[in-house]
């Protein structure tokens, strides 16, 4: 049977003509409409705001604050803690940096599956006494973060600062994937569109970093700005090869609200991961800073080293993410129990 | 015919779009490899522990943690070691390839991957309240194993029985087995006996160290280890050392054998390919010391051939005897470099590296 509504060669043609002159236009509105850069980074790591400036707005253009606490090894174990509040008192107190409401996030560094003793992570004592003292201040949240690469629920685990975090009532973050964004330092060469943890500074108002003080093989030391290391996602290891630049990039990726340098035991030799006692000594020194250029200018002392011996350390004061020179601050040197 | 000539209108446009954006988004593709969504990477076994896997994303990461090399010395890393109260796993294995080597151990990477690493295995156990873990470095060669045994060597650490290139310090055992290197790691210090047991326990399964060259036994070769023809008199306990990269800060100056000596001065060896290939490297290092300061001085008194070079409270000497270049490094003043070097070079045509 003869289908009544059989085409014609020039309908078809003509329909065929008209279907595409619609595809064409489709495609041509969005030749026009390409946007040759690609979609811009979220919001969370825009390059005009890397993860964020958590300082204290009064001290913008000033002087930042430091003090360095040291325990009287003659009275035992140092404790953490009443090293940490006596820093804390003198640069005015936690209330003056951490307010009610406030969000806190802590930054540990937890970037190996060892026992704290071993001293290659934050020891979970200062963990747990930050937690506690902002918890104690106001803050409505306390979290507690770091990025290890492999495995970071081992990490958190065997380094203690799981349970610290626990205990003290924090919350610990994991690095789960969509916490990462592309995120641009301001003025990176390195760090362009590199996934970052800026999903845990989601409603965040304050930043604290709390680092041990280590040798590193590749920076020649790892403190708190070695810590913002801890921030980047992706195969992050081809940073390596410039390991001072990008922390000098690091440096102005974010900025803490206050830097904690556990000095209590100091690791001097094979770092980071260290492995053996013989590697530690005890130093039996907390410093607080409101600089982590500063901060780790000082702890550069702590390894007997000068502060020019972690190029990073100038590159970051190039980059106006503090100062190098920490006697500037006028830190306060105590004595705990004194 | 206009139909044909729509659709070859729309290919010269597909085309051109593709053109425009043949460079992928680098956000996209750096977000490709972010990492692994927490759960995932503690699950069982060395595989999926990867870690920077990222959620089966970086397939080529994950292939490269399991090279065959990488699987084989997984399983030298035992379950238990024999004994009551000995070392018991408490998970598999997990392994590293030199793409993710630092994954583990960040920085300490490339100490590794300058000597020449090839797969790692570690392994978490516990003995009584003592937590272990054992790390099995496969290095290319045992020179490399030397390498990155010698460059961490702990001040104070005793000899362990276990091996020639042995050191055990309060908490950890650190050896060479041919071209293995192995650390045994406990969270405290009263678990040594722990420690050698689970160290036999690895060795036990390990390739024989004869036949090694380097400090760890005899040579592959009919050559003396480089560390025997450092002269003894005043050598520093523990102190040889092989730099394989980069020996003294000079880029290029490689595997490089150094000993310490109670008056200050550094000897060095290195064993090149040939004597043209020994005359080049001292060659090299010569222009880096007097590019940062060193100047040439009269060589009267040093070895034949030496060069000597000084710069403010620090001697060089340097001279090849065949195809080995040797030298003096940083001594204290010019008295102590020479006879230093004369030591060295009486030790080296003993063993008859002059030729």
């Amino acid at each position: 049977m003869a289908d009544a509504h059989e085409l014609s060669r020039r309908d078809f043609l003509r329909r065929a003509a008209g279907a595409s002159a619609v595809a064409l236009a489709g495609v041509g509105l969005a030749a026009a409409l390409l946007d040759k850069n690609g979609p811009p980074a979220s919001e969370a790591g825009s390059s005009a705001k890397g993860l964020g400036d958590f300082a204290l707005p009064e001290l913008k253009g000033r002087p930042g604050r430091m003090a360095v606490v040291r325990a009287d090894p003659k009275a035992g174990a140092p404790d953490r803690r009443a090293m940490l509040e006596r820093a804390l008192e003198a640069v005015g107190g936690l209330g003056a940096y951490v307010k009610p409401g406030d969000r806190v996030l802590l930054k540990v560094n937890a970037a190996f599956a060892t026992s704290p003793n071993l001293g290659a992570t934050t020891h979970p004592d200062l963990v747990a006494a930050m937690a506690a003292l902002c918890a104690k201040a106001g803050a409505a949240q306390v979290a507690v973060t770091d990025n290890p690469i492999h495995s970071p629920e081992s990490c958190f685990a065997l380094t203690g600062i799981a349970d610290a975090a626990a205990k003290a009532g924090a919350k610990l973050l994991l690095p789960r994937e969509e916490l990462f964004t592309p995120v641009n330092a301001p003025g990176g060469r390195l760090l362009r569109d590199w996934p970052t943890l800026s999903g845990a500074f989601r409603g965040v108002s304050k930043l604290i970093v709390l680092s041990p003080v280590k040798d590193h093989h590749r920076a020649g030391a790892s403190m708190t700005l070695k810590n913002f290391y801890g921030f980047l996602g992706g195969r992050r290891n081809v940073f390596h090869q410039d390991i001072n630049g990008v922390i000098a990039e690091l440096a102005v990726l974010t900025r803490p609200t206050l830097c904690v340098m556990d000095g209590v035991t100091v690791m001097l030799t094979n770092g980071p991961t260290g492995g053996s006692f013989a590697d530690l000594k005890a130093m039996n020194v907390l410093a607080v800073s409101t600089d982590p250029v500063a901060a780790d200018a000082f702890g550069m002392e702590l390894l007997g080293r000068r502060a020019a011996d972690a190029p990073y350390i100038a590159m970051a004061q190039a980059a106006g993410a503090g100062g190098a020179d920490y006697k500037a601050l006028n830190p306060s040197f105590l004595d705990l129990g004194a | 015919m206009a139909s044909l000539a729509v659709l070859a209108a729309l290919c010269l446009i597909a085309a051109g779009i593709l053109a425009a954006r043949r460079q992928p988004n680098p956000a996209v593709a750096v977000a490709l490899s972010a990492p692994a969504p927490a759960g995932q990477a503690a699950a069982g076994g060395p595989a999926s522990a990867a870690g920077t896997g990222a959620a089966g994303k970086d397939a080529q990461a994950e292939a490269a943690r399991k090279t065959p090399e990488a699987s084989g010395i997984a399983a030298l890393l035992p379950d238990a070691a024999p004994g009551t109260g000995a070392p018991r796993a408490l998970a598999p294995a997990e392994t590293f390839s030199p793409a993710t080597l630092s994954d583990k151990i960040d920085g300490k990477a490339e100490l590794y991957l300058a000597a020449g690493f090839t797969a790692m295995a570690c392994r978490g156990y516990r003995a009584g309240n003592a937590r272990i873990d054992a790390y099995l470095y496969r290095m290319k060669s045992p020179d490399a194993a030397f390498a990155a045994f010698s460059g961490q060597r702990r001040p104070g650490a005793t000899q362990s029985p276990l091996a020639k290139n042995a050191a055990l310090t309060e908490n950890a055992l650190f050896l060479i087995s041919g071209r293995d290197y192995l650390e045994v790691i406990a969270d405290r210090a009263d678990a040594k006996p722990a420690l050698e047991t689970l160290a036999r326990a690895v060795l036990a399964g390990l390739a024989p160290a004869k036949g090694t060259a380097g400090p760890a036994g005899a040579s592959a070769t009919a050559d003396i280890p480089p560390q025997e023809l450092f002269p003894k008199a005043g050598l520093k306990a523990d102190s040889v050392r092989l730099a394989v990269a980069d020996a003294f800060g000079c880029q290029g100056l490689t595997n490089m054998y150094t000993a310490e000596y109670e008056a200050g001065a550094t000897a060095f060896l290195s064993r090149r390919k040939d004597a043209a290939e020994a005359r080049a490297q001292a060659a090299l290092y010569h222009k880096f010391l007097t590019d940062n300061g060193y100047a040439v001085q009269d060589a009267a008194g040093a070895p034949a051939g030496a060069a000597v070079l000084a710069m403010e409270g620090s001697v060089e000497i340097l001279f090849t005897r065949g195809r080995a270049l040797a030298g003096i490094h940083d001594a204290p003043d010019r008295d102590a470099a020479l006879r230093a070097a004369a030591a060295l070079d009486a030790g080296l045509r003993a063993g008859g590296l002059e030729k």
